[in-house]
């Protein structure tokens, strides 16, 4: 009995030190509610159409919508880097808002700067948590690259772009795409006309020195047409400057004028177009093609215009919306078309795609079509396509994982 | 020319005996009347008249507002069904919302004369009260006389025709260094003959305080109280006007002529993000008219008309490169092209506009009559802008002729039986219009001409059901033509779309009215089923109205007016409409059906007015009379995008606004002389009406007016 009584009280003792030491280990609650992932959507019915930014706790499925949505006064861009994501809205003054998500998973603006006389930032590259640069964008505007601290959100100075101005660019210089290498930002610029064309059938980009803050050359190239679109490494639009492992920039070229589309690279070390590179797009892939998503070596991609017409704008020869591009894979090295990496997604407006990366086995890539708006994944180890989630309140324009 | 003003103002001013009463509520002659609704009625017309017709109609008296200061804008937002948008201070723009109806669905009309294409001169806004003798508000049916593609709504002003010499002027200064002069005065030379003139001018600063959003120095918005600094406004309007009445061979033959002129600042983009410190557009209007009415010229047959040419002339300067900010501070300069273009503009507008109107109406019996009504309007311009031909590589796309021909038919029967508890309207009208004029796609110039033509039709009736009730219902196919703005652009903010097309809407009303001793009430329901709805598509840089989507309205309105005691009114109206999205958009990537029913944005649909007067007779003195009026008005909040996405506690919206106004004013016995103050937002409540464009707080006006008349034999 005695024994008993004492198995019975060591019992006890057991259970309790094994409850109590349950208890100190039972684990953080977790918040269901917690931004994992952000996304951006334009959303509304034409001509009430506006930006949207909301989180995610799970990776999204099925039909994503905006009801959980922060809704932007005007269109906008986003940006990611870190953790975070920010807002290039449209509209003057030119802003850039930063946004962090809450306990509830709602986006919260924690951050913003303007330059007034600007109605939006043509690009924008982030250097490190303290260093970046949005460059002014647009006719009339103000020539010059605003260098920013992404996580205070103040402005902390300025390059004065003026002596890449051309005089007889009345149109407008627009500058297109940014990446920067050791102290040099990269950066493009198209001038353009009276008429809003192009002024010169040649890509030009500029080579800024970071440190001294000042421009120290423009390179131009005749090979291919134009630069176009303002994508970057955090942004979500088609990309015109990369840069790949080796430090190589590869510098995407629009068809213009009868100039194919193409791509030209600024290799290691130099600032100057190596005379002996160009990868004529057009060539490779039968039509035009815009944007260059690189994600390492044989992970290169392109938007591939099926029907010329559309090409740059997505618009038909009467100006309505017309979706004709698709996703190719190309090889920069071999300068080859590697062909459609999907061939059943329908026809996309190229303009507004996207393809982004966080891990080392999926590329997500938006298809915005006349009738859909989905993202996809394209599986790196072996090229296989699966659609990942709709999004049934219009065309996403960013998408990231946050945490 | 101020000489030629001074000798025409002793001359009016002269003549006048002392005999003045400055409430004096006139009493309309036989040449103050128009043909209403084909009818040509004799004898006094009173808003209770008027609303007895078929149609739909709301009636402002505006002479119990002469001593006050508001103007014809104010008086609109106190009925019922209506809602005025307005984006800033003293003489800016304005948009209505009657009955589901917005924008240029809404026509304006001075005294059955179309205003759409003479510029922003005679706009409703500037317009001084004291000239006005009542504003007509047609919602759904409009009388076949007035001879307009409307589409549901319009709005006409009846401006005073008092059968006496008078003369009647005023100033007031208010806020904002706002100041408003008006003399108006007529002059019968013989029994037969008479002379009239109006004039009036505007000046209003607009300085009011806002929370303006400024960057410092590190680009981080601070939101400051700060002075609008670049909103300036100013006019005067000369209205001379001569006529015979009471000819064997003319009831009235009337000549007139107009000059007037407006200048503005413009001191912000649509959304007050961006102010601007140098952009301005002026602008002026010369105008001839004639007109012509005539009762039984045959048996039966009475027939009315008009002509008026009117030359405007614009000029829309954009030339500084400064970037101001909302502190008034210029902090940096654009490479090229002007504060709110890319290409700068000294752009000259010469428009010349002819109107011209028949009217006929046949008494078929002494109960039915048959309305004819033919409208001609003719609208050309063209432009001239040396600072866009030199960005334009020296193309003056402005030169290029814009022009556009308008014909309106109707014919219609109105009359009535059952011993006149029935009254009946009905009319068919062809709208027929040929548009020249051009657009700029991608910086391309297209020239191109199109023509069109449309069938609209009506019934409308009345039903007395005893002498206080009256039922009225009334059902219109209605078109409306494109308008000059819509299809040739404003060429500032707005750019052209010559190959619009016409709008179309089936309206259905449905009115009880209830009449009295103390109490005149009303309530109506009303229906807009509208296609093709011409709408302008904002954009940052500029505009362009389009034809996009198809909206089902439904709303409800009630108003009353209650006289508790002699000489105290308390009046109310409550409006509610719910317009909704009908379209579906293709080729958007969007789901269609998802903005199908949805609310449509950006769209006020739950606003009601109340107001209290009261009169003292013989107050301090016999004969001087006293007066106190309260008015208040309230629009729920609406969203400023598509009600169905983002989270509602995340979404943009346009606040709740709930206004008071109030006023006394003083008139003292056999002076003509009268005193008013005013106080305009008592509770400085910051009031929006398009988002984020910041409306005046509190102001304060002050008005002295003298008014003499003398009854003609």
């Amino acid at each position: 009995m005695k024994k008993q009584l004492i198995g019975l009280t060591a019992l006890g003792i057991i259970m309790l030190t094994n409850y109590s030491c349950k208890k100190t280990e039972t684990p953080v609650p977790v918040n269901t509610n917690k931004a994992n992932y952000a996304l951006s959507v334009t959303g509304g019915n034409y001509p009430n159409q506006t930006t949207y930014l909301f989180g995610s706790n799970l990776f999204p499925t099925g039909s994503v919508g905006t009801g959980n949505a922060a809704e932007l006064t005007s269109s906008g861009q986003m940006y990611k880097y870190g953790t975070n994501v920010y807002i290039n809205t449209f509209g003057a003054p030119a802003t850039l808002r930063k946004y962090e998500f809450d306990e509830a998973g709602k986006p919260k603006q924690t951050g913003s700067f303007s330059v007034p006389g600007l109605k939006t930032f043509g690009t924008v590259d982030f250097i490190s948590e303290t260093e970046a640069y949005a460059a002014s964008n647009g006719y009339g505007g103000i020539p010059k690259l605003v260098k920013f601290n992404p996580t205070t959100m103040q402005i902390t100075g300025t390059i004065d772009m003026s002596s890449t101005h051309k005089a007889a660019s009345v149109g407008g210089d627009y500058y297109l795409g940014m990446v920067h290498r050791d102290n040099n930002l990269f950066m493009g610029i198209t001038y353009t006309n009276a008429s809003g064309d192009p002024l010169y059938d040649s890509v030009f980009v500029a080579v800024i020195d970071k440190v001294a803050g000042t421009v120290t050359k423009v390179l131009a190239d005749g090979r291919s047409g134009e630069m176009w679109t303002g994508g970057s490494d955090a942004s979500f639009s088609p990309p015109t400057l990369v840069k790949d492992a080796n430090n190589d920039i590869y510098v995407m070229g629009f068809a213009s004028n009868g100039k194919p589309s193409g791509v030209l690279k600024i290799k290691n070390g130099t600032t100057d177009f190596d005379a002996s590179y160009f990868f004529n797009l057009n060539t490779a892939t039968g039509k035009p093609c815009l944007g260059l998503y690189y994600f390492g070596s044989g992970q290169v991609f392109t938007m591939r215009y099926a029907d010329a017409v559309a090409y740059p704008f997505d618009l038909d020869a009467s100006y309505n919306p017309l979706a004709a591009a698709e996703y190719y894979k190309i090889d920069l090295t071999a300068k080859t078309s590697l062909g459609n990496i999907a061939p059943t997604l329908p026809k996309l407006f190229g303009v507004s795609t996207f393809m982004t990366k966080w891990d080392n086995e999926k590329i997500y890539f938006n298809a915005p079509a006349a009738t859909s708006n989905a993202v996809y994944s394209y599986q790196l180890s072996n090229g296989t396509v699966k659609k990942e989630f709709e999004l049934s309140a219009g065309q996403c324009n960013g998408f990231t994982k946050l945490n | 020319m101020k000489l030629s003003i001074t000798i025409l103002l002793l001359f009016f001013a002269s003549n006048l005996s002392a005999q003045s009463n400055t409430s004096k509520p006139a009493t309309l002659k036989k040449d103050s009347i128009r043909i209403i609704s084909g009818v040509l009625v004799n004898g006094v017309v009173n808003s209770k008249t008027l609303r007895q017709q078929p149609v739909n109609v709301s009636i402002v008296d505006a002479r119990p507002f002469y001593n006050t200061n508001v103007n014809a804008l104010d008086l609109l937002k106190q009925v019922s069904g209506i809602k005025v948008k307005q984006d800033g201070g003293f003489g800016s723009k304005n948009e209505f919302f009657i009955n589901g109806n917005t924008g240029k669905q809404v026509k304006f009309f001075i005294d059955g004369l179309p205003q759409d294409n003479l510029g922003e001169t005679q706009m409703l806004n500037i317009y001084p009260v004291e000239q006005i003798e009542r504003i007509e508000i047609y919602k759904g049916v409009l009388p076949v006389d007035l001879g307009a593609d409307a589409l549901g709504a319009a709005i006409n002003i009846i401006t005073r025709k008092e059968r006496e010499n008078y003369f009647d002027a005023s100033y007031s200064a208010a806020s904002f260094n706002t100041h408003k002069v008006n003399f108006s005065s007529k002059k019968y030379i013989t029994k037969s003959f008479f002379a009239a003139i109006q004039v009036n001018a505007n000046y209003a600063k607009n300085n009011y305080t806002i929370d303006g959003e400024v960057p410092n120095a590190v680009g981080t918005v601070e939101v400051k109280q700060v002075n609008r600094f670049h909103d300036a406004f100013k006019n005067y309007n000369i209205k001379i006007q001569a006529g015979l009445v009471d000819k064997p061979y003319a009831d009235q033959l009337i000549v007139g002529f107009i000059n007037t002129g407006m200048y503005r600042d413009i001191q912000n983009n649509f959304v007050m993000t961006q102010p601007y410190g140098m952009a301005n557009y002026r602008e002026h209007l010369l105008s001839g008219n004639v007109r012509y009415q005539k009762a039984n010229i045959f048996k039966n047959f009475n027939l009315s008309s008009s002509i008026s040419f009117n030359r405007v002339d614009g000029l829309f300067t954009d030339t500084s490169k400064n970037v101001y900010v909302w502190s008034g501070d210029v902090v940096s300069r654009k490479l090229s092209g002007g504060e709110i273009s890319s290409s700068g503009h000294e752009l000259h507008l010469y428009t010349n506009v002819l109107n011209a109107k028949l009217t006929a109406t046949y008494a078929l019996s002494k109960t039915v009559k048959l309305v004819f009504s033919n409208t001609y309007q003719y609208y050309n311009r063209t432009g001239k802008d040396t600072v866009a031909q030199q960005f334009y590589n020296g193309a003056d796309y402005f030169a290029t002729p814009s022009a556009m021909t308008k014909n309106i038919t109707g014919i219609g029967l109105e009359g009535n039986i059952l011993k006149q508890k029935l009254r009946f309207s009905t009319a068919i009208k062809n709208n027929a219009a040929k548009l020249n004029g051009y657009e700029i796609e991608w910086f391309t110039q297209t020239v191109s001409t199109q023509t069109m033509h449309a069938i609209a039709y009506n019934a409308a009736v009345a039903y007395k059901l005893n002498d206080a009730v009256l039922l009225k219902t009334s059902y219109e196919h209605a078109a409306r033509l494109p308008e000059t703005e819509e299809a040739f652009g404003d060429l500032i903010q707005v750019r052209p779309n010559p190959n619009i097309q016409i709008e179309r809407s089936e309206n259905i009303n449905i009115n009880a009215l209830f009449f009295c001793k103390k109490i005149e009430a009303e309530i109506g329901g009303f229906y807009r089923d509208v296609t093709n709805i011409i709408y302008l598509r904002p954009a940052q840089t500029s505009s362009i109205y389009q034809n996009l989507l198809s909206v089902k309205v439904l709303g409800v309105e009630g108003s009353m007016r209650y006289q508790p005691i002699n000489n105290l009114f308390i009046n109310g109206n409550i409006t509610y409409q719910d317009l909704r999205n009908q379209s579906v958009i293709d080729n958007s990537g969007i789901n269609n059906d998802r903005y199908k029913n949805a609310r449509m944005p950006n769209t006020p649909y739950l606003f009601m007015n109340a107001g209290i007067s009261y009169k003292k007779e013989h107050c301090l003195k016999k004969n001087s009379t006293l007066q106190l009026w309260w008015n208040s008005s309230y629009t729920h909040e609406y969203f400023l995008y598509w009600e169905v996405d983002g989270a509602r506690e995340l979404k943009n919206r346009i606040p709740t606004q709930l206004l008071h106004y109030a006023g006394i004013s003083y008139a003292l016995a056999n002076t003509g002389l009268s005193f008013a103050l005013e106080v305009n937002n008592i509770s400085n409540a910051k009031t929006y009406d398009n988002f984020k464009v910041q409306l005046p707080g509190r102001s304060f006006s002050f008005k002295i007016r003298i008014y003499q008349f003398k009854k003609t034999t």
